[in-house]
C-alpha cells in the first residue's frame, strides 16, 4: 500500500472548472472519503487519480511516483465502478483474473490468487457464472474482488454501494470496512451519501462546486463544520438555520431572532460580528414546559424511536427531534430549549463558521 | 373481458398486421419459386414458347455440365473472397471511425454514400476508372512508376475476379461499417475503462471486450452477407459479363446467360433452383451451428429497439 498526494489538482472542461485547486494527502492505509452533492467534482477527482481523466493542472503522486502522465494500467491502482463494469462476456473467474492476465502472470498463479480472493469474498460457488446471472450484491462482490486480487497500491471506489438496496448496502458497508481494515488498504472512496462517508472514512474531504471545503475526521466535520454548506450536508436530519442578530446587553451577548432572544454562552464572547446565521441540529433541541423557544407544529414525521417535528418559529421553519413517546400533533404549540454547547454560528457574508473559544 | 379474450384479440390484430407482408411474400417469392420449379421440369426454351414435361432431365444435364460445376466453384470463391474482404475492411473502418476525431459525425453519415449509388453507376464509374489507357487508376500507378505496362483490371482473367470483388466490396463495406458501428455503440464504455485500469493493452481489450460483443453481429452478417454475395449479378454482368472467358461467371451470371442468350430458360431455371437449395442448406447448417449467437443477436436487437 502507498500514500497518495493530490497537489493543486484542477480540471477544466472547456471554460468550466469542475475541480478547483484540490490539495489532499492520503496516508498509507488511510480510508479517505470524498463526499459531496452530485456535480461537486468528486468523481472527476477520482477519475483523475485513476488516470481515466487528464489533469488540467496539478500533480498526483502515488507512493513516491509522479503519475500525471502514466496510463491507468501503470499506476498500480484498482477501481470499483459505480455500475461495477464487469466484463459481461467473461465468467466471474475470468473477470477476477483479467488484470493478472493483462500483466502476463502465469495461469497457475492467476488461478491461485483468484481462488484465494473468491474464498475471501464468498464467490467460490459463482466462479463459472457470467455477470448476467448474478444478483446486484454478487456483482458488487465480484467488482470488489477484481480490485482486491490485484493487491494494488491504492483502492479507488466510485459510489460502489449506491446500486444496492438499503439492507444489503448496510451489510456490505460493514464488510467493506472489515476488508479494508484487514488488508490495511489505502482507499479513496467517493460517495454522495453522508452516512456512508461518516461511517467509513478515517477522514472526509467534503466537496462543493469543485472545491474541498473541509478535510477532517468525521467527528470534527460533524461537530465543527467549516461552513454552512458542510453543516447542512453532513448530518441527518439536516441542521436548522436562522438569521440572528447579536447584541450586547449587561456584559452578555444576546442572540436575537424575530421570534426569540437567547443568551449566548461565554465561549462565544470573542466574536465581534453583530449579525450571524445560527445553526443547530434537530437532536440538540429539548422540549421544555416553560421558557425556551416557542413554535407551532406544522408536520410530525414518525421515524421509529424518535419523531421529527417541524415547527414554525417566527418566520422560520425549524425541525427538532423528540422521543416517539411524546404525543404531538400538528397545530400544537411547543416549547423547546437548545443545547448551548451544540450551537453553531456562521458568518452571513461568506457563511464560514465563527470560531468559539471552547473549540480547539 | 377475460385475459383469454384479450389474448385472442391481440392474436387477431397481430395476424391482420402481418397479412400484407405475408401476401407480398407469397406473390413475389413463393409463387415465382413454385413457377420456377414447374418450368425447370419442362423443355421450354424461351418465354412463351411451346414445351413438354421432361422430368428431371434438366437437372441430370446440369450435373454433367462442366460449365455449371465451374460456376458453382466460382460462386464459392466469390462469396468467400467478398465475405472475408468486406467484413475485415468494414470492421477495421468501423473501429477506426469509432475513435473520437474531428468531423466524426460527418464521416459517419457520408460513409454510406457508395451504398446509395445505383449499381449501374458504380459499374460504369469503375470501368472508366479501371480503363487501361485513360483510367485514373492506371495513369496514377504508371505515373508513380509502380508498373511499366497498364494493368488490365477487367480483361486479365487472373485479376478480373479481384477487381470485381473490390468494386462489389466498395459498395457493401459502408453498410457493413454502419452495422458494426451500431454494434460497437452498444458495448458499455465502462468495460473499456475497467480494462484500462486493469492494464489491458488495446489488443487484449479488442480480444476480450470488443470481439465477444461483436460476435453475434458478425454471425448474422456472415449469413446475410453470404446470401447477398451469392446473388450478386448486376455488378459482374455490367463490368465483365462473366468474362474474360468464363473467369467471373458465377452461378447467377451463367443462369442469366443461359436463359436469355443461350435460349434455354428451363435449364437455367433448374440451375437456379439447385443454387437455391444449396443456399437454403447452407443457411440451415449455418444457423444451427451458430444458434447461440443468433439468440444473443436477437436479444441485442430487441434491446436496441427498446
Amino acid at each position: 500500500m502507498a500514500s497518495v498526494a493530490l497537489k493543486n489538482l484542477c480540471k477544466k472542461f472547456g471554460q468550466t472548472s469542475v475541480v478547483k485547486d484540490v490539495n489532499v494527502e492520503i496516508g498509507d492505509g488511510e480510508f479517505l472519503v470524498f463526499v459531496g452533492p452530485s456535480g461537486c467534482g468528486k468523481t472527476t477527482t477520482l477519475r483523475m487519480v485513476v488516470g481515466l481523466e487528464s489533469l488540467s493542472e496539478g500533480e498526483i503522486h502515488i507512493g513516491n511516483r509522479l503519475v500525471n502522465n502514466l496510463p491507468p494500467g501503470d499506476r498500480d491502482v484498482a477501481m470499483v465502478f459505480q455500475n461495477y463494469a464487469l466484463y459481461s462476456h467473461m465468467t466471474v473467474s475470468r473477470n477476477l483474473g483479467f488484470a493478472l492476465k493483462a500483466r502476463g502472470l502465469a495461469e497457475k498463479e492467476i488461478t491461485k490468487r483468484v481462488q484465494r480472493v473468491a474464498k475471501m469474498l464468498d464467490l467460490e460457488e459463482l466462479l463459472e457464472r457470467k455477470p448476467k446471472q448474478l444478483s446486484g450484491g454478487q456483482r458488487q462482490r465480484v467488482a470488489l474482488g477484481r480490485a482486491v486480487v490485484r493487491n494494488p497500491q491504492v483502492f479507488l471506489m466510485d459510489e460502489p454501494l449506491s446500486n444496492l438496496d438499503a439492507l444489503l448496502r448496510l451489510q456490505t458497508r460493514k464488510e467493506l470496512i472489515e476488508l479494508t481494515t484487514e488488508l490495511n488498504s489505502t482507499v479513496i472512496y467517493v460517495t454522495h451519501d453522508q452516512v456512508e462517508a461518516m461511517t467509513m472514512g478515517h477522514r472526509l474531504a467534503v466537496m462543493n462546486k469543485g472545491e474541498v471545503v473541509q478535510l477532517d475526521p468525521p467527528e470534527k466535520v460533524f461537530n465543527e463544520p467549516a461552513n454552512r454548506f458542510v453543516a447542512e450536508f453532513i448530518g441527518s436530519p439536516p441542521m436548522n438555520f436562522l438569521d440572528v442578530e447579536i447584541a450586547e446587553e449587561n456584559f452578555q451577548k444576546i442572540l436575537k431572532s424575530d421570534a426569540f432572544d437567547m443568551v449566548l454562552p461565554e465561549t462565544w464572547y470573542s466574536i465581534s460580528e453583530s449579525k450571524a446565521i445560527l445553526g443547530f441540529r434537530p437532536h440538540d433541541a429539548r422540549l421544555v414546559a416553560e421558557g425556551g423557544v416557542s413554535g407551532r407544529v406544522t408536520v410530525v414525521e414518525t421515524l421509529g424511536a424518535e419523531k421529527l417535528v417541524y415547527l414554525r418559529v417566527g418566520k422560520n421553519s425549524l425541525s427538532i427531534l423528540v422521543p416517539a413517546t411524546e404525543k404531538i400533533r400538528s397545530g400544537d404549540q411547543l416549547r423547546f430549549d437548545l443545547n448551548q454547547d451544540a450551537l453553531h454560528l456562521f458568518n452571513r457574508e461568506d457563511e464560514k463558521r465563527m470560531p468559539s473559544t471552547k473549540q480547539s | 373481458m377475460t385475459k383469454q379474450d384479450f389474448r385472442s384479440r391481440d392474436a387477431k390484430l397481430g395476424f391482420l398486421l402481418v397479412l400484407p407482408a405475408v401476401i407480398l411474400v407469397i406473390l413475389v417469392v413463393i409463387l415465382p419459386i413454385i413457377s420456377g420449379i414447374q418450368i425447370s421440369f419442362t423443355s421450354q426454351r424461351v418465354v412463351g414458347s411451346e414445351y413438354e414435361f421432361i422430368g428431371l432431365k434438366n437437372y441430370f444435364e446440369l450435373f454433367e455440365d462442366k460449365q455449371f460445376i465451374a460456376s458453382l466453384g466460382k460462386s464459392a470463391i466469390w462469396v468467400l473472397a467478398n465475405g472475408f474482404f468486406q467484413t475485415l475492411a468494414a470492421l477495421l473502418i468501423a473501429l477506426l471511425i469509432n475513435q473520437p476525431f474531428r468531423g466524426q459525425n460527418f464521416v459517419r453519415t457520408w460513409i454510406i454514400l457508395p451504398w446509395a449509388v445505383p449499381a449501374a453507376v458504380t459499374a460504369i464509374l469503375w470501368r472508366w476508372m479501371f480503363d487501361a489507357s485513360s483510367g485514373i487508376v492506371n495513369t496514377t500507378i504508371k505515373g508513380l512508376d509502380l508498373v511499366q505496362k497498364p494493368v488490365l483490371f477487367l480483361a486479365n482473367p487472373d485479376i478480373a475476379g479481384m477487381s470485381l470483388t473490390f468494386v462489389n466490396s466498395w459498395r457493401y463495406i459502408p453498410f457493413l461499417t454502419i452495422i458494426f458501428l451500431a454494434s460497437l455503440a452498444s458495448v458499455p464504455e465502462e468495460e473499456y475503462e475497467a480494462a484500462r485500469v486493469d492494464g489491458a493493452n488495446p489488443w487484449l481489450q479488442f480480444k476480450s471486450i470488443t470481439f465477444p460483443n461483436l460476435l453475434p453481429t458478425l454471425t448474422v452478417l456472415g449469413l446475410v452477407g453470404t446470401l447477398w454475395a451469392s446473388n450478386v449479378f448486376d455488378i459482374i454482368w455490367m463490368m465483365t459479363r462473366g468474362g474474360p472467358g468464363e473467369a467471373t461467371t458465377t452461378v447467377p451470371v451463367l443462369m442469366y446467360d443461359m436463359a436469355f442468350y443461350g435460349y434455354n430458360i428451363s435449364k437455367a431455371t433448374a440451375g437456379a433452383i439447385i443454387f437455391l437449395f444449396v443456399l437454403i442448406i447452407f443457411a440451415f447448417v449455418f444457423i444451427f451451428a451458430n444458434r447461440k449467437q443468433f439468440v444473443v443477436a436477437s436479444e441485442t436487437f430487441q434491446d436496441l429497439s427498446k
